[in-house]
């Protein structure tokens, strides 16, 4: 059984990672150590451990920690087959969906390395249908056509190539439409 | 099939980028501010999971979109598989890319302007990273520029979003804004008082880290660090913009207070330092990075202190970064040995000293 790497006392059950600009810093830690690395040291230990350089709050985050929730086990992803166990380990998404999945564990998890999980930015909304649905669909057809060539279906390739057509006028009209 | 060398790359080495230009506040002080911002495509597989072929049709689209939308001055885009070993190291030293980008290089790139004040890079850890560079303390001015291009390009492409967690990236330190603003900051007085270590602790109760020139666990180089804001869940954009503002402006003031101090008890051994750096700069046969980087260090705070009239921050700027060990190699056209680099590091020092004034 591992140690926690920050106090070498207590088991480490949490992977602690940061990521900055392409430089992958992990520690695995115990919840205890985790805690204190993401939320800053509590107010006793801070006066004792460093001096106070500067005069800022210690944190803005409008959420307090709370005591950590028993976690699911047996997660998965079913889009990218990420597995709650492996992206504790890695310490990365394997696709948008995971989030869904891991849904209920992910709240604490991210309590931990950032003091809440909820976002406070700005509403995000499209507002058209995303343009790579479009080119999706057309990189399909595209594969379809082939076949048809191949398989010498020559009138199924020629509405394909007719959809193919339609596809591409309306990926130019959504793009110029967008540059106001 | 041989990868020659890329043409636009040897324009680049011609030019240094904008944010190299000494400009905007404090620039002896803060070299650089960067707004760096994470997106992914919904559909998509995040880069952990994503094939080849997956990640060339992510690039795809994203080119489309950014060569359709005209955000980008002259743009540049490069696909990193048809690069050179060492083109890609000098995108790295050029802040083009990152590791993540050229590491298994097939279906990642990056697409930049011209004066390098915006690059885009396409399959990096998360599908689209959004970065402006300034010169000097510009924290307001890059924030700007780079969320109307996230905008811009959120409103064509289906961005990866879900409450309450907010954009979602591929690590769990992005969750949420996917914004992280840093600056790129010359502090020889905190590390002369010694307070380095207490200067991390305390920026890591506001929730920003510092690390080396080159990241974590590197040497320091010259007495540069990038200090940036780890805030994305909890709090708005702007807020994290003022709360950035607010530590960086703690710092500068920390910085510039250890300087007094220092000025007041070793003003001898500050001018002798300044002047020995100059001599050995101007005289040196052979110069390793690592040394070279701590003379400019000199220099700058030479410069700070008024010591030093004959040269300026864009001159100091520009003989740090094309110093980095691919920058010489490929101001010279070819690969060299390390003892060849420190030779013609020091050949290109000295001639740089001796032709520009100011
Ligand atoms: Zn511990
Ligand atoms: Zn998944």
């Amino acid at each position: 059984m591992a140690l926690c790497e920050e106090c070498k006392v207590r088991e480490a059950t949490v992977l602690y990672v940061e990521i900055v600009d392409g430089t992958k810093v992990v520690k695995h830690l115990c919840e205890v150590c985790a805690e204190k690395l993401s939320l800053g040291l509590p107010k006793e230990e801070k006066k004792k451990k460093t001096d106070k350089l500067f005069n800022i709050k210690p944190s803005s985050i409008k959420e307090m920690f709370s005591s950590p929730v028993e976690e699911k086990k047996n997660l998965q992803c079913q889009h990218c087959h990420m597995t709650w166990e492996y992206f504790k380990k890695t310490g990365k998404f394997g696709c948008a969906y995971c989030y869904e999945a891991f849904y209920e564990n992910l709240k604490g998890y991210l309590k931990r390395i950032h003091g809440t999980y909820v976002y406070h930015g700005r509403p995000y909304r499209r507002k058209s249908v995303p343009v790579e649905n479009i080119i999706e669909e057309k990189l399909s057809l595209e594969r379809e056509l082939k076949e048809a060539v191949e398989s010498e279906d020559f009138e199924r390739a020629a509405k394909l190539r007719d959809r193919i057509k339609e596809l591409n006028e309306k990926i130019v009209k959504q793009e110029s439409g967008k540059s106001d | 099939m041989k990868k020659s060398s890329n043409r636009s790359l040897e324009n680049l080495i011609e030019k240094p980028p904008f944010w190299l230009s000494g400009t905007g506040k404090f620039p002896e002080m803060v070299l650089s501010t960067r707004v760096r911002i994470a997106r992914n495509l919904r559909k998509f597989p995040f880069n952990v999971k994503s094939s080849p072929a997956e990640r060339e049709e992510v690039r795809s689209i994203v080119k489309d979109v950014l060569d359709n939308l005209g955000l980008i001055e002259s743009p540049v885009f490069l696909k990193m598989e048809e690069l050179s070993e060492l083109d890609r190291k000098f995108l790295i030293e050029r802040h083009l890319a990152t590791f993540d980008l050229i590491n298994d290089p097939e279906g990642r790139g990056v697409y930049f302007s011209a004066d390098e004040t915006v690059n885009i890079m396409i399959n990096e850890e998360d599908h689209i990273r959004i970065s402006v560079i300034l010169p000097g303390y510009s924290p307001d001015e890059a924030f700007k520029r780079a969320l109307m291009i996230e905008e811009k390009l959120g409103q064509v492409l289906d961005f990866a979003f879900m409450e309450p967690f907010g954009f979602l990236t591929s690590c769990p330190t992005n969750t949420g804004l996917g914004i992280r603003l840093s600056v790129l900051m010359h502090i020889p007085g905190v590390i002369i008082n010694k307070q380095l270590k207490s200067l991390a602790e305390n920026l890591s109760m506001v929730r920003a880290t510092i690390r080396g020139l080159y990241g974590e666990g590197s040497d320091i180089i010259g007495n540069i660090f990038q200090i940036s804001s780890t805030l994305t869940l909890g709090v708005s954009e702007e807020e994290v913009l003022e709360r950035f503002k607010e530590v960086i402006n703690s710092v500068i003031e920390l910085e510039k207070e250890a300087r007094e101090e220092i000025f007041k008890k070793l003003k001898d051994i500050i001018e002798d330092r300044t002047s020995r750096a100059l001599a050995i700069l101007q005289n040196a046969k052979l110069l390793n990075f690592k040394e070279a980087a701590e003379h400019f260090s000199a220099l700058r705070l030479g410069l700070a202190y008024g010591l030093i009239l004959d040269y300026s921050v864009k001159t100091l700027n520009e003989l740090l970064f094309y110093s980095q060990p691919v920058h010489i190699q490929k101001l010279i056209g070819k690969e060299l040995s390390p003892t060849e680099r420190d030779k013609f590091r020091a050949s290109y020092v000295k001639t740089k000293l001796s032709s520009v004034k100011n």
